[in-house]
């Protein structure tokens, strides 16, 4: 790990001055084409800073392990609520354990990616109120970018072991034929849950910019749609379960697509497509979140502080 | 914003500083009232002044409120869900177990059962609790002040919609008696000692680990968890429901429930303040012996 410290970040921004020949593409592919480059130098930047802190959490390794191990045990008391309610139940509104187990994990596993990578956003509040926030501004690199890791936990990573283990054993007991299909829907589910979970995560701290003392509430709000994601849908009622899933697009993160993966009717009666429309929705949540969060940082003021 | 309330907070309590106050007039009460009304106007003061920096931003109440409701129905929904399987399940009737639910919530936000919330981390790490050690009122005691003065916000400001919401949408229980109502009253100021204690033990870890947000994160769910706020601990199974039941984890959120439901097989009102009152005294010995421990140790770098 303790290699070379490899290109700084000045050296891995595109070049300013334009290639030869994208002077000449017509206006909307050139700009769709800068958009891409810009995307593309923020992701490295993105990389570059989160291997800054994985590194620099690998100084003290012991501690590192110790850290990563605490996160990924305490995981465990949701799994343990879920265990709980079905010491006493045979079903959450008909659904079995497996079932529901497969609910949990796929939805918690998406969550904890998201809360891995993007889940430092959340102290935007902080850097705003210690005024830390607006050295952010200036710097040539992206707002979402540093935000999202300037108080980067690796252990966070950690999180994510337990929920897996729980698809996978989840998918090995659910009675059904485990074809490519539903493998790849499986996997899509999860890539795109995060990336829905991410959006939610990003969106929800653009509050943040105006109310900078709501972390605790953004992060309730967080755990609030994680926890809505981990049990049927249908537990909610009608109107509730309607409205996660069509205007909070949580029902996308696994609900939907485990309907077709457990292969059961929709008890809300919604169409069938809308099972394999989560990579679209993803999409949606993603330019939804942009839009907050450019939105966010142009009402940005200093506190003075 | 911020900066004013705290500004304002300040101007307030050197107005009642404990020395002037006795100093100015004799007290027609004697020796006794004299001697505590100083005392109890430092504390309103700092309480105040606490509680106009948690209100100094609308939109953070307005964030919080709606977050919750949003928890209020997530969880009433569930448990509902639960209780329509299994009726009578931990001697609660489903309009007992939403009852605790709303409440529980009620109780959680209130006494923040989420975790945090106590600003000692953060100040160990930037040097700012330097000030706090200047200040002539005790850490604890200034740390236990401003925790009144933010739960009473929290309670006004966020547990009262949310759990008229949930009154609204899933029908609140009263109290199953006088005896259970007066205990119930009885046992909010132990549940808030107990809450604090426990999240000030934490928050006292920052003098010792230099990275308390691993720390923080872990107790945040083991509260969460062991309280109740999750589910109640009467229904967590054999030998590990008798030990969380018995952690003072429980005292914050589960026994002024049990207060309030009176559950078949509950045990008495008398008996479950004295458990509270148990873990309150040991927690604050052992938030006073850390706190002079913490503050001995303490160095700070630079200025």
């Amino acid at each position: 790990m303790r290699g070379d410290p490899g290109p700084g970040l000045a050296d891995r921004r595109p070049d300013a001055t334009p290639r030869p020949g994208a002077a000449r593409r017509p206006g909307a592919i050139r700009r769709l084409a800068g958009l891409g480059g810009l995307l593309a130098a923020e992701w490295r930047a993105y990389r570059l800073l989160v291997r800054v802190a994985f590194r620099e959490a690998a100084q003290y390794r012991t501690s590192l392990a110790l850290r990563s191990l605490t996160e990924a045990v305490a995981t465990v008391l949701d799994l343990a609520t879920i265990g709980i309610l079905f010491a006493h139940l045979p079903a959450l509104a008909g659904f079995s354990l497996a079932e529901v187990a497969f609910l949990y994990g796929t939805s918690a596993l998406a969550f904890a990616v998201a809360e891995a990578f993007v889940g430092p956003v959340d102290r935007l509040g902080w850097h705003i109120r210690d005024g830390r926030f607006d050295v952010v501004l200036i710097r040539p690199v992206g707002v979402l970018v540093q935000t999202a890791t300037m108080a980067f936990a690796p252990q966070r990573v950690a999180r994510v072991a337990q929920p897996a283990v729980v698809v996978v054993v989840s998918a090995v007991a659910l009675p059904v034929q485990w074809g490519l299909d539903r493998i790849a829907l499986a996997s899509g589910m999860i890539v795109c849950g995060a990336l829905i979970a991410a959006s939610a995560f990003v969106a929800t701290a653009a509050v943040l910019f105006v109310a900078p003392d709501a972390t605790v509430a953004v992060s309730a709000s967080t755990q609030g749609s994680a926890l809505a994601a981990r049990y049927p849908m249908t537990v909610y009622g009608h109107h509730l379960a309607l409205l996660l899933t069509i205007v909070l697009p949580i029902g996308f993160v696994s609900w939907l697509p485990a309907l077709y993966i457990l292969g059961r009717p929709d008890p809300l009666g919604l169409p069938t497509f809308l099972r394999f429309a989560s990579p679209a929705v993803a999409l949606l949540t993603a330019g939804a979140a942009a839009f907050a969060w450019r939105a966010g940082v142009r009402r940005y003021r200093g506190t003075g502080s | 914003m911020r900066t004013g309330a705290h500004q304002a907070g300040y101007g307030r309590r050197d107005a009642a500083w404990p020395g002037r106050v006795a100093a100015a007039a004799p007290f027609p009460g004697g020796y006794v009232t004299a001697a505590l009304l100083p005392e109890a106007r430092s504390w309103w003061a700092v309480a105040a002044a606490s509680a106009r920096a948690q209100v100094a931003y609308r939109a953070t109440v307005a964030a919080s409120v709606l977050s919750n409701v949003t928890l209020t129905v997530l969880r009433g929904y569930l448990a509902l869900a639960v209780w329509t399987a299994r009726p009578g399940l931990a001697g609660y009737d489903s309009a007992r177990a939403v009852t605790f639910v709303v409440l529980g919530q009620a109780l959680t936000t209130t006494f923040a059962v989420f975790g945090g919330m106590i600003d000692v981390p953060w100040r160990v790490e930037s040097g700012a609790i330097v000030v706090d050690l200047a200040r002539p009122f005790g850490f604890l005691r200034w740390w236990l002040a401003r925790e009144i003065g933010r739960a009473a916000v929290f309670g006004v400001s966020r547990a009262v919609p949310a759990g008229l919401v949930g009154a609204a949408l899933f029908g609140v229980r009263p109290p199953g008696s006088a005896a259970a109502a007066l205990g119930f009253a009885a046992s909010l100021p132990l549940a808030l000692l107990a809450g604090f204690g426990i999240r000030y033990l934490v928050a006292l870890t920052a003098f010792w680990i230099t990275d308390v947000r691993g720390a923080l994160a872990v107790s945040s769910l083991a509260l969460m968890f062991f309280s109740g706020a999750v589910l109640p601990l009467t229904i967590f199974p054999g030998t590990f429901g008798a030990v969380a039941r018995a952690l003072p984890f429980a005292a914050v959120v589960q026994v002024p429930m049990d207060i309030y439901l009176r559950p078949r097989g509950g045990a008495g009102i008398g008996i479950q303040l004295a458990f509270q009152a148990a873990w309150v005294a040991v927690l604050m010995a052992a938030s006073h012996l850390a706190t002079s421990r913490a503050l001995r140790r303490l160095v700070v770098q630079g200025g």
